[in-house]
């Protein structure tokens, strides 16, 4: 009677051992293959900033264009046994693991969401602005308005899908075609042109003169 | 046996769903907003910053991972001469006097090409940094030289080219006397959020 109880409860610790190491081991198992990897217990180690040069710039800037883009690059299994290959592949790898349960035909594919700030007005460093008072009226001469900064930043840059292995280089490639078709957007926007209203309106403020202002380009 | 029959239906199985396609589009919408401002940018430094990061993982991992990424930023700092109110232009036939907005930082860039990832090192059972991780490392690198950019003395030096640009602006409308008042530092603001 007594030997049966001990035995009993052996069986039972024995049994919530078992259960105790499934459910580490698939915690852990969740955590290293499905889990969301957020980030944000990164912290990176506190190092000095370096001040490599200062200029002295005078840009008057008139137009604002902020531009959302998103670019992709997808490459694709050529034959069905290079995509079973490669699906198996990917269940190996933690990161890929959820892509290749899937079973897609997609072999690669990075997606993008780009935020970029591009401002556009003049510069008055590299190009020289007069004032000459002509026939009774201020004759101002303005290099044309041209493309001053990008602004774009990691911040401002989302990886919405990231599908195989990519590249340090083909991620940058990418943010430079977000880039590129920012300026496009902008040159098809003809925001060198819109800059040049500001801009009159902010000299006519600046001046304060009695006699009339006229902007020329040059 | 059991097992056997296990690894086979998991292998069966993306084998089946392998018959599968997505080529799904990415829709290229434009998404845009266009503003008129009126910043008058006068000062440019590029910095740069070394991101160090040693991820050693969770509890259940055996390794860690390493990472040195080094960056640079370029902060365009200024003044917004949109913020100048009717009065704080004050013209007196040949003397001018301005009371000049407070600078502030007009633009943040950090270029793509003037990032790169000096060293890597994983070790263990790790798997090496994927381009979102880099980029969320990025982020942080960015973070912190926005609150770095506090120490440096940019927004002064954008004070006083505005103040210089400004004054031979006017000589060269004819003015003789030109007072420009600039903003006290403790009235400026910290905020290097651009």
């Amino acid at each position: 009677m007594e030997r049966s109880k001990i035995s009993e409860l052996r069986t039972l610790i024995g049994r919530l051992l078992i259960v105790g190491v499934i459910v580490v081991v698939g915690y852990i198992l969740y955590q290293r293959f499905f889990a969301e990897k957020t980030g944000s217990g990164y912290a990176i180690e506190d190092t000095p900033l370096h001040v490599e040069e200062i200029r002295k710039i005078v840009e008057l800037n008139t137009i604002k264009f902020r531009d959302e883009v998103v670019v992709d690059s997808l490459e694709l299994y050529k034959t069905t046994a290079e995509q079973i290959q490669g699906n198996l592949e990917k269940l190996m790898d933690p990161d890929q693991a959820k892509h290749g349960i899937s079973s897609s035909n997609v072999k690669r594919r990075l997606t993008m969401v780009v935020k970029g700030e591009l401002l556009y007005g003049i510069d008055l460093k590299r190009k020289d602005f007069t004032v000459i008072p002509k026939d009774g009226k201020l004759v101002i001469s303005l290099p044309k308005p041209e493309l001053l900064s990008i602004n774009l930043t990691p911040r401002n840059t989302d990886i919405f899908v990231e599908n195989g292995t990519w590249k340090d280089y083909e991620r940058q490639l990418l943010i430079r075609k977000a880039r590129t078709k920012m300026i496009a957007t902008g040159e098809k926007l003809r925001l060198k042109e819109k800059a040049k209203a500001p801009l009159e309106r902010l000299l006519k403020q600046l001046i304060r003169s009695q006699a009339p202002i006229v902007i020329e380009y040059y | 046996m059991k097992q056997t029959f296990t690894y086979l239906f998991l292998a069966l199985a993306v084998v089946l769903n392998s018959c599968g396609t997505d080529e799904t589009p990415v829709s290229h919408k434009e998404i845009f907003e266009i503003r008129t401002i009126g910043t008058l940018s006068t000062s440019e430094y590029t910095v740069g910053k070394i991101i160090k990061l040693n991820d050693e993982g969770e509890w259940y991992t055996w390794g860690d991972r390493k990472i040195l990424i080094s960056c640079k930023a370029k902060i365009k700092a200024g003044v917004n001469l949109n913020k100048l109110k009717a009065d704080d232009i004050k013209v007196d036939g040949k003397k001018i006097e301005i009371q000049l907005p407070e600078a502030e930082i007009i633009s943040f860039e950090m270029n793509p090409e003037d990032i790169k990832t000096e060293m890597v090192d994983v070790s263990g059972f790790r798997f090496d940094f994927s381009q979102q991780e880099k980029n969320k490392i990025l982020r942080l690198g960015e973070k912190s030289i926005r609150e770095d950019m506090k120490q440096l003395n940019i927004l002064n030096d954008a004070e006083t080219n505005a103040i210089v640009f400004l004054t031979d602006f006017y000589k060269n409308l004819g003015f003789e006397e030109i007072i420009i008042h600039g903003t006290k530092q403790d009235k400026r603001t910290k905020n290097t959020d651009r």
